[in-house]
Protein backbone atom coordinates (compact mmCIF):
# COMPACT_ATOMS: atom_id res chain seq x y z
CA UNK A 1 0.00 0.00 0.00
CA UNK A 2 1.35 3.40 -0.93
CA UNK A 3 0.34 6.93 -0.10
CA UNK A 4 -0.68 7.64 -3.70
CA UNK A 5 -2.42 4.29 -4.29
CA UNK A 6 -3.85 3.17 -0.93
CA UNK A 7 -6.51 0.84 -2.31
CA UNK A 8 -6.44 -2.49 -4.14
CA UNK A 9 -8.73 -3.29 -7.05
CA UNK A 10 -9.63 -6.19 -9.32
CA UNK A 11 -10.94 -5.79 -12.85
CA UNK A 12 -13.43 -8.14 -14.46
CA UNK A 13 -15.26 -8.15 -17.78
CA UNK A 14 -18.79 -9.36 -18.53
CA UNK A 15 -18.48 -12.62 -20.42
CA UNK A 16 -19.31 -12.56 -24.10
CA UNK A 17 -20.51 -15.45 -26.19
CA UNK A 18 -19.65 -16.57 -29.69
CA UNK A 19 -22.55 -18.98 -30.14
CA UNK A 20 -25.47 -18.70 -32.52
CA UNK A 21 -29.13 -19.63 -32.33
CA UNK A 22 -30.96 -19.72 -29.03
CA UNK A 23 -28.97 -18.16 -26.18
CA UNK A 24 -29.50 -17.92 -22.45
CA UNK A 25 -31.26 -14.91 -20.93
CA UNK A 26 -29.69 -11.63 -22.06
CA UNK A 27 -28.20 -9.58 -19.25
CA UNK A 28 -25.15 -9.21 -17.08
CA UNK A 29 -24.67 -11.22 -13.90
CA UNK A 30 -21.70 -10.93 -11.59
CA UNK A 31 -21.11 -14.67 -11.72
CA UNK A 32 -20.55 -14.49 -15.47
CA UNK A 33 -17.56 -12.15 -15.50
CA UNK A 34 -14.07 -13.04 -16.62
CA UNK A 35 -11.09 -11.77 -14.61
CA UNK A 36 -8.90 -9.20 -16.34
CA UNK A 37 -6.50 -8.22 -13.58
CA UNK A 38 -6.34 -8.23 -9.79
CA UNK A 39 -4.20 -6.95 -6.94
CA UNK A 40 -3.71 -3.56 -8.58
CA UNK A 41 -2.85 -0.64 -6.30
CA UNK A 42 -5.28 2.20 -6.94
CA UNK A 43 -6.64 5.48 -5.72
CA UNK A 44 -10.43 5.82 -5.70
CA UNK A 45 -11.74 9.36 -5.55
CA UNK A 46 -15.25 10.75 -5.54
CA UNK A 47 -16.01 12.65 -8.74
CA UNK A 48 -19.58 13.83 -8.20
CA UNK A 49 -23.02 12.95 -6.93
CA UNK A 50 -26.23 13.07 -8.88
CA UNK A 51 -29.49 11.32 -9.55
CA UNK A 52 -31.37 8.65 -7.66
CA UNK A 53 -30.61 4.96 -7.67
CA UNK A 54 -31.40 2.69 -10.60
CA UNK A 55 -34.32 1.38 -8.58
CA UNK A 56 -35.60 4.45 -6.70
CA UNK A 57 -36.34 3.55 -3.11
CA UNK A 58 -37.49 5.88 -0.31
CA UNK A 59 -34.28 5.52 1.67
CA UNK A 60 -31.99 5.84 -1.33
CA UNK A 61 -28.83 7.91 -1.24
CA UNK A 62 -27.74 9.77 -4.36
CA UNK A 63 -25.90 7.91 -7.10
CA UNK A 64 -22.21 8.64 -7.24
CA UNK A 65 -19.50 8.75 -9.84
CA UNK A 66 -15.91 8.00 -9.00
CA UNK A 67 -12.49 8.20 -10.59
CA UNK A 68 -10.22 5.24 -10.18
CA UNK A 69 -6.52 5.93 -10.74
CA UNK A 70 -4.04 3.13 -11.23
CA UNK A 71 -1.07 2.13 -13.36
CA UNK A 72 -1.41 -0.32 -16.20
CA UNK A 73 -0.89 -0.83 -19.93
CA UNK A 74 -3.20 1.07 -22.27
CA UNK A 75 -5.10 -2.01 -23.43
CA UNK A 76 -5.90 -3.32 -19.96
CA UNK A 77 -9.32 -1.78 -19.32
CA UNK A 78 -12.30 -1.25 -21.60
CA UNK A 79 -15.46 0.75 -21.19
CA UNK A 80 -18.10 -1.26 -19.27
CA UNK A 81 -15.52 -3.34 -17.40
CA UNK A 82 -16.19 -3.85 -13.72
CA UNK A 83 -13.77 -2.67 -11.01
CA UNK A 84 -14.15 -4.20 -7.56
CA UNK A 85 -12.28 -2.57 -4.70
CA UNK A 86 -10.86 -4.09 -1.54
CA UNK A 87 -14.15 -3.45 0.30
CA UNK A 88 -16.16 -5.35 -2.31
CA UNK A 89 -17.70 -2.25 -3.83
CA UNK A 90 -18.28 -2.56 -7.56
CA UNK A 91 -17.87 0.17 -10.17
CA UNK A 92 -18.68 0.11 -13.87
CA UNK A 93 -16.16 1.86 -16.09
CA UNK A 94 -17.87 4.57 -18.15
CA UNK A 95 -14.71 5.89 -19.77
CA UNK A 96 -11.39 4.05 -19.54
CA UNK A 97 -9.17 7.10 -19.95
CA UNK A 98 -5.47 6.30 -20.17
CA UNK A 99 -2.36 8.43 -20.55
CA UNK A 100 1.32 7.93 -19.88
CA UNK A 101 0.73 8.27 -16.13
CA UNK A 102 -1.74 5.41 -16.11
CA UNK A 103 -5.51 5.09 -15.94
CA UNK A 104 -8.05 7.60 -14.71
CA UNK A 105 -11.21 5.60 -15.16
CA UNK A 106 -14.48 7.46 -14.84
CA UNK A 107 -16.81 5.04 -13.11
CA UNK A 108 -20.28 4.68 -11.68
CA UNK A 109 -20.65 2.91 -8.38
CA UNK A 110 -22.98 -0.06 -8.84
CA UNK A 111 -25.63 -0.09 -6.17
CA UNK A 112 -29.38 -0.32 -6.26
CA UNK B 1 -46.83 -23.85 -15.00
CA UNK B 2 -47.27 -21.23 -17.73
CA UNK B 3 -45.68 -17.95 -16.82
CA UNK B 4 -44.36 -14.79 -18.44
CA UNK B 5 -40.96 -16.41 -18.87
CA UNK B 6 -42.56 -19.36 -20.69
CA UNK B 7 -44.13 -16.98 -23.22
CA UNK B 8 -40.76 -15.33 -23.81
CA UNK B 9 -39.13 -18.73 -24.29
CA UNK B 10 -41.88 -19.81 -26.70
CA UNK B 11 -41.37 -16.66 -28.77
CA UNK B 12 -37.61 -17.26 -28.78
CA UNK B 13 -38.21 -20.81 -29.99
CA UNK B 14 -40.53 -19.64 -32.76
CA UNK B 15 -38.05 -17.00 -33.95
CA UNK B 16 -35.22 -19.52 -33.79
CA UNK B 17 -37.20 -22.09 -35.76
CA UNK B 18 -37.90 -19.47 -38.43
CA UNK B 19 -34.35 -18.18 -38.75
CA UNK B 20 -32.71 -21.58 -38.31
CA UNK B 21 -35.22 -23.93 -39.98
CA UNK B 22 -32.68 -26.76 -40.06
CA UNK B 23 -31.38 -26.29 -36.53
CA UNK B 24 -28.91 -23.93 -34.90
CA UNK B 25 -25.90 -25.79 -36.26
CA UNK B 26 -27.04 -25.42 -39.89
CA UNK B 27 -26.81 -22.17 -41.88
CA UNK B 28 -29.52 -19.64 -41.11
CA UNK B 29 -32.34 -18.64 -43.45
CA UNK B 30 -30.55 -15.46 -44.54
CA UNK B 31 -26.98 -16.71 -44.17
CA UNK B 32 -26.30 -14.32 -41.29
CA UNK B 33 -25.46 -15.41 -37.77
CA UNK B 34 -28.25 -14.81 -35.26
CA UNK B 35 -28.21 -14.81 -31.49
CA UNK B 36 -31.74 -15.17 -30.19
CA UNK B 37 -32.60 -14.84 -26.51
CA UNK B 38 -35.08 -13.55 -23.94
CA UNK B 39 -33.95 -10.38 -22.18
CA UNK B 40 -32.02 -7.36 -23.38
CA UNK B 41 -28.63 -7.29 -25.14
CA UNK B 42 -25.44 -6.79 -23.16
CA UNK B 43 -23.84 -3.59 -24.57
CA UNK B 44 -20.28 -4.90 -24.93
CA UNK B 45 -21.56 -8.06 -26.59
CA UNK B 46 -23.82 -6.06 -28.88
CA UNK B 47 -20.95 -3.82 -29.99
CA UNK B 48 -18.81 -6.84 -30.81
CA UNK B 49 -21.68 -8.55 -32.64
CA UNK B 50 -22.54 -5.49 -34.71
CA UNK B 51 -18.90 -5.19 -35.75
CA UNK B 52 -18.91 -8.86 -36.79
CA UNK B 53 -22.27 -8.64 -38.59
CA UNK B 54 -23.98 -10.93 -36.09
CA UNK B 55 -27.64 -10.07 -35.56
CA UNK B 56 -29.08 -10.11 -32.05
CA UNK B 57 -32.77 -10.89 -31.67
CA UNK B 58 -34.07 -10.12 -28.20
CA UNK B 59 -37.51 -10.84 -26.75
CA UNK B 60 -38.79 -8.69 -23.94
CA UNK B 61 -42.26 -7.88 -22.54
CA UNK B 62 -43.52 -4.31 -22.67
CA UNK B 63 -44.80 -2.65 -19.52
CA UNK B 64 -48.49 -2.88 -18.76
CA UNK B 65 -50.95 -5.65 -19.38
CA UNK B 66 -54.68 -6.28 -19.44
CA UNK B 67 -56.32 -8.64 -16.99
CA UNK B 68 -58.49 -10.96 -19.09
CA UNK B 69 -59.24 -13.56 -16.41
CA UNK B 70 -62.60 -15.11 -17.21
CA UNK B 71 -62.48 -18.87 -16.72
CA UNK B 72 -63.28 -20.89 -13.60
CA UNK B 73 -60.30 -22.21 -11.70
CA UNK B 74 -61.23 -25.84 -12.27
CA UNK B 75 -58.68 -28.62 -12.44
CA UNK B 76 -58.33 -30.62 -15.65
CA UNK B 77 -56.21 -33.64 -16.38
CA UNK B 78 -52.97 -32.66 -18.08
CA UNK B 79 -51.17 -35.98 -18.32
CA UNK B 80 -52.60 -39.34 -17.23
CA UNK B 81 -50.71 -41.64 -14.90
CA UNK B 82 -48.13 -43.80 -16.63
CA UNK B 83 -48.92 -47.33 -15.55
CA UNK B 84 -46.20 -49.76 -16.54
CA UNK B 85 -46.89 -52.54 -14.03
CA UNK B 86 -49.69 -55.08 -14.08
CA UNK B 87 -50.95 -57.54 -11.48
CA UNK B 88 -53.01 -60.60 -12.42
CA UNK B 89 -54.84 -62.76 -9.86
CA UNK B 90 -55.21 -66.46 -10.56
CA UNK B 91 -56.69 -68.45 -7.69
CA UNK B 92 -54.62 -67.56 -4.63
CA UNK B 93 -51.64 -66.27 -6.61
CA UNK B 94 -50.89 -62.74 -7.77
CA UNK B 95 -48.44 -62.45 -10.65
CA UNK B 96 -46.71 -59.15 -11.36
CA UNK B 97 -45.56 -58.17 -14.83
CA UNK B 98 -44.48 -55.15 -16.80
CA UNK B 99 -41.69 -52.64 -16.34
CA UNK B 100 -40.81 -51.18 -12.97
CA UNK B 101 -40.99 -47.39 -12.89
CA UNK B 102 -41.97 -44.77 -10.35
CA UNK B 103 -44.25 -43.37 -9.11
CA UNK B 104 -46.57 -46.39 -8.89
CA UNK B 105 -48.44 -48.11 -6.09
CA UNK B 106 -49.46 -51.75 -5.91
CA UNK B 107 -52.38 -52.64 -3.70
CA UNK B 108 -53.77 -55.98 -2.62
CA UNK B 109 -57.14 -56.48 -0.98
CA UNK B 110 -56.92 -59.81 0.77
CA UNK B 111 -60.07 -60.93 2.55
CA UNK B 112 -61.18 -57.31 2.85
CA UNK B 113 -57.92 -55.94 4.22
CA UNK B 114 -55.71 -53.59 2.21
CA UNK B 115 -51.95 -53.89 1.69
CA UNK B 116 -50.28 -51.13 -0.32
CA UNK B 117 -46.68 -50.95 -1.49
CA UNK B 118 -45.16 -47.81 -3.03
CA UNK B 119 -42.70 -48.76 -5.74
CA UNK B 120 -39.23 -47.32 -5.13
CA UNK B 121 -36.54 -46.62 -7.67
CA UNK B 122 -34.33 -49.62 -8.30
CA UNK B 123 -36.89 -52.22 -7.33
CA UNK B 124 -37.65 -55.33 -9.37
CA UNK B 125 -40.84 -57.32 -9.78
CA UNK B 126 -39.42 -59.87 -7.33
CA UNK B 127 -38.69 -57.29 -4.61
CA UNK B 128 -42.15 -55.80 -5.02
CA UNK B 129 -43.78 -59.23 -4.71
CA UNK B 130 -41.65 -59.96 -1.66
CA UNK B 131 -42.60 -56.63 -0.06
CA UNK B 132 -46.31 -57.30 -0.59
CA UNK B 133 -45.96 -60.83 0.75
CA UNK B 134 -44.27 -59.44 3.86
CA UNK B 135 -47.17 -57.02 4.40
CA UNK B 136 -49.76 -59.78 4.04
CA UNK B 137 -47.76 -62.09 6.31
CA UNK B 138 -48.58 -59.89 9.25
CA UNK B 139 -52.13 -61.29 9.09
CA UNK B 140 -51.89 -64.64 7.32
CA UNK B 141 -49.26 -66.78 5.61
CA UNK B 142 -48.02 -65.42 2.27
CA UNK B 143 -44.99 -66.34 0.18
CA UNK B 144 -43.26 -64.78 -2.78
CA UNK B 145 -41.49 -66.63 -5.55
CA UNK B 146 -39.99 -64.38 -8.17
CA UNK B 147 -42.65 -62.04 -9.51
CA UNK B 148 -45.51 -64.06 -7.97
CA UNK B 149 -46.89 -64.13 -4.47
CA UNK B 150 -49.28 -66.63 -3.03
CA UNK B 151 -51.67 -66.33 -0.10
CA UNK B 152 -52.80 -69.96 0.41
CA UNK B 153 -55.52 -69.22 2.95
CA UNK B 154 -57.12 -66.23 1.22
CA UNK B 155 -60.80 -66.33 0.32
CA UNK B 156 -60.72 -63.23 -1.90
CA UNK B 157 -57.80 -61.37 -3.50
CA UNK B 158 -58.05 -58.15 -5.52
CA UNK B 159 -54.92 -56.58 -7.04
CA UNK B 160 -54.67 -52.98 -8.24
CA UNK B 161 -51.97 -50.77 -9.72
CA UNK B 162 -52.07 -46.99 -9.50
CA UNK B 163 -49.77 -44.18 -10.59
CA UNK B 164 -49.51 -40.42 -10.56
CA UNK B 165 -50.55 -38.03 -13.30
CA UNK B 166 -50.68 -34.27 -13.46
CA UNK B 167 -53.58 -31.86 -13.38
CA UNK B 168 -53.63 -28.29 -14.60
CA UNK B 169 -55.81 -25.28 -13.93
CA UNK B 170 -55.77 -21.69 -15.07
CA UNK B 171 -55.57 -19.32 -12.12
CA UNK B 172 -55.56 -16.04 -14.06
CA UNK B 173 -55.31 -14.77 -17.63
CA UNK B 174 -53.63 -11.73 -19.11
CA UNK B 175 -52.89 -10.01 -22.38
CA UNK B 176 -49.40 -8.60 -22.70
CA UNK B 177 -47.36 -7.16 -25.53
CA UNK B 178 -43.93 -8.48 -26.35
CA UNK B 179 -41.20 -6.76 -28.31
CA UNK B 180 -39.08 -8.89 -30.63
CA UNK B 181 -36.13 -6.62 -31.47
CA UNK B 182 -33.68 -7.11 -34.31
CA UNK B 183 -30.32 -5.42 -33.60
CA UNK B 184 -28.60 -5.25 -36.99
CA UNK B 185 -25.49 -3.64 -38.42
CA UNK B 186 -27.18 -2.43 -41.61
CA UNK B 187 -30.68 -1.93 -42.98
CA UNK B 188 -30.47 -4.71 -45.56
CA UNK B 189 -29.69 -7.44 -43.07
CA UNK B 190 -32.43 -6.03 -40.86
CA UNK B 191 -35.01 -6.33 -43.62
CA UNK B 192 -33.89 -9.82 -44.54
CA UNK B 193 -34.13 -11.01 -40.95
CA UNK B 194 -37.28 -9.32 -39.71
CA UNK B 195 -39.58 -9.99 -42.66
CA UNK B 196 -39.74 -13.80 -42.45
CA UNK B 197 -40.08 -13.68 -38.67
CA UNK B 198 -42.97 -11.23 -38.99
CA UNK B 199 -44.73 -13.62 -41.35
CA UNK B 200 -44.08 -16.58 -39.07
CA UNK B 201 -45.48 -14.76 -36.07
CA UNK B 202 -48.48 -13.40 -38.00
CA UNK B 203 -49.41 -16.86 -39.25
CA UNK B 204 -49.16 -18.42 -35.79
CA UNK B 205 -52.50 -18.12 -34.05
CA UNK B 206 -51.51 -19.88 -30.87
CA UNK B 207 -48.15 -20.27 -29.18
CA UNK B 208 -47.71 -23.60 -27.46
CA UNK B 209 -46.23 -23.06 -24.01
CA UNK B 210 -44.08 -25.43 -22.01
CA UNK B 211 -46.94 -26.89 -19.95
CA UNK B 212 -49.07 -27.59 -23.02
CA UNK B 213 -51.32 -24.54 -22.65
CA UNK B 214 -51.53 -21.99 -25.46
CA UNK B 215 -51.23 -18.24 -25.88
CA UNK B 216 -53.15 -16.26 -28.51
CA UNK B 217 -50.71 -14.30 -30.70
CA UNK B 218 -51.84 -11.04 -32.34
CA UNK B 219 -49.80 -8.47 -34.31
CA UNK B 220 -49.63 -4.87 -33.08
CA UNK B 221 -46.79 -2.81 -34.51
CA UNK B 222 -43.44 -2.86 -36.25
CA UNK B 223 -41.41 0.31 -35.61
CA UNK B 224 -38.05 0.99 -37.24
CA UNK B 225 -35.45 2.64 -35.02
CA UNK B 226 -32.55 4.32 -36.79
CA UNK B 227 -31.54 6.74 -34.04
CA UNK B 228 -28.28 4.91 -33.43
CA UNK B 229 -27.26 4.55 -37.07
CA UNK B 230 -24.06 6.52 -36.40
CA UNK B 231 -22.99 3.55 -34.29
CA UNK B 232 -23.99 1.17 -37.10
CA UNK B 233 -27.07 -0.02 -35.26
CA UNK B 234 -30.28 -0.50 -37.22
CA UNK B 235 -33.11 -1.86 -35.17
CA UNK B 236 -36.59 -3.10 -35.94
CA UNK B 237 -39.13 -4.18 -33.40
CA UNK B 238 -42.01 -6.56 -33.95
CA UNK B 239 -44.66 -6.00 -31.32
CA UNK B 240 -47.12 -8.83 -30.76
CA UNK B 241 -49.55 -9.39 -27.95
CA UNK B 242 -49.97 -12.75 -26.31
CA UNK B 243 -53.04 -13.60 -24.29
CA UNK B 244 -52.14 -16.50 -22.06
CA UNK B 245 -53.27 -18.12 -18.88
CA UNK B 246 -51.10 -18.44 -15.81
CA UNK B 247 -51.47 -22.08 -14.93
CA UNK B 248 -50.85 -24.21 -11.91
CA UNK B 249 -49.79 -27.84 -12.14
CA UNK B 250 -50.07 -30.50 -9.48
CA UNK B 251 -49.28 -34.17 -9.27
CA UNK B 252 -52.28 -36.37 -8.51
CA UNK B 253 -51.89 -39.90 -7.20
CA UNK B 254 -54.50 -42.43 -8.24
CA UNK B 255 -56.57 -43.99 -5.46
CA UNK B 256 -56.00 -47.72 -5.23
CA UNK B 257 -57.84 -48.46 -2.01
CA UNK B 258 -60.77 -46.80 -0.25
CA UNK B 259 -60.79 -47.14 3.50
CA UNK B 260 -63.79 -46.30 5.68
CA UNK B 261 -63.77 -46.27 9.45
CA UNK B 262 -67.06 -46.70 11.33
CA UNK B 263 -67.84 -46.38 15.00
CA UNK B 264 -71.40 -46.65 16.29
CA UNK B 265 -73.82 -48.29 18.71
CA UNK B 266 -75.76 -47.04 21.72
CA UNK B 267 -72.51 -45.67 23.23
CA UNK B 268 -70.41 -44.68 20.21
CA UNK B 269 -67.55 -43.34 22.30
CA UNK B 270 -67.04 -46.75 23.83
CA UNK B 271 -67.53 -48.70 20.61
CA UNK B 272 -64.64 -50.15 18.68
CA UNK B 273 -63.76 -48.71 15.25
CA UNK B 274 -64.63 -50.97 12.35
CA UNK B 275 -62.61 -50.53 9.17
CA UNK B 276 -63.85 -51.41 5.69
CA UNK B 277 -61.54 -51.55 2.69
CA UNK B 278 -62.84 -51.60 -0.82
Amino acid sequence: MSFLYPRTIAITRPRTSSGSGVQSYGGVVAAAEDPVASGIAASIQLARLGGTGLVPLPADAARSRWRVFFKGPSSLVRDRDIITDDLGVRYQVSAAYWNSLGYACECERLET
Amino acid sequence: MADLSDVMNALVALVDHTLYPNGDTAPSLTGATFRIYPGEPVPAQLDADLAAGTINVSVFPLDGEINTTRFPKDWHQATPAAITLAAAVTGNTVTLSGTVSTPQNLALLVDGKAYVHGVAAGETLATIAAALAALVSADQPATATGAALTVPGAHMIVARVGGAGTSIREVKRQLRRFRISFWCADPNSRNAAAAPVDVALATTNFLTLADGSAGRLVYHASPLIDKAETTALYRRDLVYSVEYGTTQLESDTEIVVLQENFRGGSTPAAAATVTFNE
